[in-house]
């Protein structure tokens, strides 16, 4: 199910909130929320719900096994089942079809790859379950011992399916002890209804306005064009997906951390990271970079392990050489300027910086779009024509979508920017409380029904992270 | 005091939510219907049934029904048009007045992209036939104070590209292929014609300047001229849901029939069902009043023989599909509404040819009148919704070969016009392949 749905914002939310408020004590508000996740991932997905019920069970035992082992070896060996069981179902979901094409490809075999389903969201929940047995190997949380909470954990539907990632080390406490005070309910919705709005207004306009371009290797123009654009959606699409799941987290009395901070205000590639789909990167710190010895190991290591850390984190988005491509392009990136750009950085005026960041995001998303290779070369070669090229500065067709759309990515990129924070800063400052409370009450009821208006009828409505 | 209203703004917010959802789940008009704003079928209530809850099939009608059945909905489609028309997007009808009026002057500068994006299957240079060949054309028409407004131009570029692409097709199909191109006048166009009051008259000329450069069996029809004798019998197009009317369709099939050798079917010779008006058609009572509609133009024409219609996707696999659904208003209830990438039609006259209609919705009327002179008739329409590149599994050459095709219509309005990417790329790009990769 979709948040951006009639199915979810009429029927599904309400009743469930109803229900959840409705149920006597945490045990009961429990059982409402697992029944309404499995209910909202069955939704999309009915037979893959089996897939992420295994991985659940299979890690709740392993961290069972782990919490009762004696030695340290039983221990590792119960660990090591939990991931190796998870990632073993990542891997055949995601990547198998991928690796047997090319195998095949190598091998110069002619054999169709199998067919494979992705479940929705799978990277996101494997990613869950791995922090759960992990930090239950490290000693950092105690063992779950009632399996409906993990599942609880793992399924619970606002950051389901497209994060945030959520460690369970964050949430743990809310589990067994949570609540939901009336300023925690209104602020969830308002951040839930600003998500719906952003998703709805501004990340399916963008969308439609890419599908509409007739593709990115058309002409120099029309590809930096289709990057910009690109760039803008995907922002608002994933900040969107986060902001509702953050908003109904906090209705529902958890704490999920921010996703996103404003990436393309950001000054150099380091910083947008830290900006970008923030439980990503905190993830692959905390269970990847770190343990392989993050920069403790000396220049030439950490330079090693960032190229790792970023090479699986262009994987973990797509089983696509593309995604590898544009996660190893941020990875050389980021070594570029903790070494030799370091100091030119430092001393760059900020416009230049954030100008140069920028390219680099909007290049960056570019590979990241197209997942043929073939499709990528031909998009770059229009966005670089080095050594001439046989392109057009603009083709008719870019050029048409160009002048219909001339003002809106405008508009959407000073959305893109902390221009709401100053607007609302302002509006304190200036007209005070009440007014500010004013305004914000209007704005919200407006934002919801624009939604709503625009949903209608709107009929590009997928959220980009959701194939991840 | 303030977080309790705050905290009663929303609540009342999610309430609303949930009324609205009840109302929409036990109390809406649960049939489907048609939307003219967006030419499309509308989602009935989805049977529930267990197939179709395991393949996820009956969430997706169930989430489309929502949406199709929310209250005031095209009202609120042309408020979101609106909003958007604000920041560059408009409306279907003033989106393609934009483009006739404002934006053809652009393709001047970069003519010779228009078919991009580049594909493996766009013609070499050599099959496009030189520029300086092909004359400009246009469809315009002539105010009643004399002075003449361009309704769609076609550069000498266009006219050369699309000359090119219909004989690559040409060269698709056997010996005695024929390939026909329509591209109709928009409706509103059309019937602004009949206010002498506004237009003294209309024209075209895309045939003349194409028609030189087109090989033999390929054929461009203009619709003003064939229309022309009619004008004195009303609307010729319908004036709510974008389409000629169905004796206007029969006509334009008249002039196909008559190139293929044939006489033309009596229009009264079919048999027709009338659409009820009041209860499920495609008019409200105070649209009729101000409508100059006769009967007949209420009429669907009836098949006069048995005629077997099938989904085909895939190339090869065939799902029984409906030929009129009569849950469904305007022109979406010809040929069982936009159900794609391909429809089959085996007709049951023993003819010995096959044809291929690629088309708009402009076309679902005219098919009726071309079954007498088929065994088969497959249906394809291009544009991005219909054309379900999932689904479609082959290329419109290997179709064209597969189910053994002699004839290709081509049928397009002015909202798909040859100046728009159906004929800029998609008609050129899907005959040699499946997808856009």
């Amino acid at each position: 199910m979709v948040f951006s749905s009639m199915t979810f914002l009429l029927l599904f939310l309400p009743i469930v909130l109803l229900l959840y408020f409705l149920a006597p004590g945490l045990r009961g508000k429990n059982a409402v929320l697992v029944a309404a996740s499995l209910l909202f991932y069955a939704w999309g997905e009915p037979v893959c719900v089996l897939a992420m019920l295994g991985s659940t069970a299979v890690n709740y035992l392993c961290a069972r096994a782990i919490g009762a082992a004696t030695d340290a070896r039983r221990r590792k060996a119960a660990c090591a089942l939990g991931v190796g069981v998870s990632l073993a179902l990542l891997f055949y979901f995601k990547y198998f079809s991928f690796l047997f094409e090319n195998v095949a490809a190598l091998l110069s075999l002619k054999v169709a790859a199998p067919q494979i389903r992705l479940p929705i969201g799978i990277s996101f929940y494997t990613f869950q379950v791995l922090t759960y047995t992990i930090d239950v190997y490290r000693g950092k949380v105690g063992v779950q011992k009632s399996f409906w909470k993990l599942l609880l954990y793992v399924s619970c539907f606002p950051q389901l399916i497209a994060g945030p990632i959520v460690q369970y080390a964050d949430i743990e406490q809310q589990l067994d002890a949570r609540t939901t005070s009336v300023e925690d309910f209104s602020t969830g919705i308002e951040r839930f209804v600003t998500g719906l709005a952003k998703k709805v207004l501004l990340a399916n306009l963008c969308g439609a306005v890419v599908e509409a371009m007739p593709g990115a290797a058309a002409s120099f123009a029309g590809a930096w064009y289709h990057a910009f654009v690109y760039t803008l959606q995907i922002y608002f699409d994933f900040s969107a997906y986060s902001d509702m799941a953050i908003g109904l987290g906090r209705v529902l009395g958890f704490r999920y951390k921010e996703n996103f901070n404003y990436p393309y205000v950001s000054l150099s590639a380091t910083e947008f990271w830290r900006r970008w789909h923030i439980s990503l990167g905190s993830f692959f710190r905390d269970y990847v970079y770190i343990p392989l010895g993050g920069n403790r190991r000396g220049a030439a290591r950490t330079i090693l392990n960032l190229l790792i850390v970023w090479t699986l984190t262009g994987f973990w988005h797509g089983a696509a050489w593309n995604f590898m491509i544009w996660g190893l392009y941020f990875g050389v990136l980021l070594v570029l300027e903790r070494t030799v750009f370091k100091r030119v950085l430092d001393r760059a005026p900020k416009a230049l910086r954030w100008a140069v960041t920028f390219l680099v995001a909007v290049v960056g998303w570019a590979i990241f779009y197209e997942t043929d290779l073939a499709a990528l070369g031909g998009t770059l070669r229009a966005m670089f024509p080095l050594g001439g090229t046989a392109l057009p500065f603009c083709d008719a067709a870019s050029w048409k979508v160009m002048r219909r759309w001339s003002l809106f990515p405008l508009v959407a990129f000073v959305f893109s920017l902390p221009v709401v924070p100053a607007a609302k800063r302002l509006l304190l400052a200036r007209g005070g409380e009440r007014t500010a409370a004013i305004v914000r009450a209007c704005a919200v009821a407006l934002l919801f029904a624009l939604s709503l208006v625009f949903l209608v009828g709107q009929s590009y409505n997928p959220f980009i992270y959701f194939r991840f | 005091m303030k977080k309790y209203l705050r905290f009663a703004e929303n609540y009342i917010l999610l309430l609303g939510c949930l009324t609205l959802g009840l109302f929409l789940l036990l109390f809406a008009d649960r049939s489907g219907g048609v939307s003219e704003t967006e030419n499309r079928t509308l989602q009935p209530f989805p049977e529930l049934r267990a197939d179709a809850v395991a393949s996820g099939r009956y969430m997706e009608e169930f989430e489309n029904y929502l949406s199709d059945a929310f209250p005031a909905r095209e009202r609120m489609i042309a408020v979101s048009n609106a909003l958007t028309g604000v920041f560059g997007r408009t409306d279907a009808q003033e989106e393609a007045r934009r483009v006739f009026d404002e934006e053809l002057g652009m393709i001047d500068d970069f003519a010779p992209e228009e078919s991009a994006p580049v594909s493996a299957a766009a013609p070499k240079q050599e099959e496009t036939l030189p520029a300086a060949e092909a004359k400009s054309a246009a469809l315009w028409v002539v105010r009643a104070d004399g002075t003449v407004k361009n309704i769609e131009q076609y550069t000498p570029e266009t006219v050369s590209h699309v000359a090119s692409v219909l004989n690559r097709y040409r060269e698709a199909l056997g010996e005695n292929g024929r390939i026909f191109l329509v591209n109709s006048p928009a409706s509103d166009v059309a019937n602004d014609v009949l206010d002498t009051h506004r237009y003294a008259d209309w024209g075209y000329d895309l045939d003349e300047a194409m028609q030189p450069l087109l090989n033999r069996g390929v054929k461009i029809y203009n619709v003003p001229r064939l229309l022309e004798p009619y004008r004195d019998e009303g609307a010729l197009f319908s004036t709510s849901d974008l389409h000629w009317y169905v004796k206007t369709a029969w006509r334009v099939s008249n002039a196909f029939v008559e190139d293929l050798g044939y006489a033309p079917t009596d229009y009264y010779d079919y048999d027709y069902y009338l659409r009820d008006t009041i209860r499920n058609g495609p008019y409200t009572p105070e649209q009729l009043k101000d409508m100059t509609i006769t009967r007949e133009n209420l009429m669907v024409p009836r098949i006069l023989s048995p005629v077997t219609a099938s989904c085909i996707t895939g190339l090869t696999q065939r799902e029984p599909t409906e030929i009129y659904n009569f849950r469904q208003h305007g022109y979406t209830m010809y040929l069982g509404g936009a159900k794609g990438p391909y429809r089959l039609f085996e007709t049951g006259f023993h003819t010995g040819r096959s044809a291929l209609i690629i088309s708009d919705s402009y076309a679902f009327a005219m098919a009726y009148y071309l079954f007498p002179y088929y065994d088969s008739i497959l249906q394809t329409d291009l544009r991005n919704n219909n054309y379900n590149l999932d689904l479609v599994g082959a290329s419109i050459r290997e179709y064209m070969e597969y189910y053994d095709v002699d004839d290709v219509y081509i049928i397009t309005c002015q909202w798909t016009s040859i100046n728009g990417p159906v004929f800029s790329w998609r008609l050129e790009r899907f005959l040699d392949a499946a997808d856009i990769a």
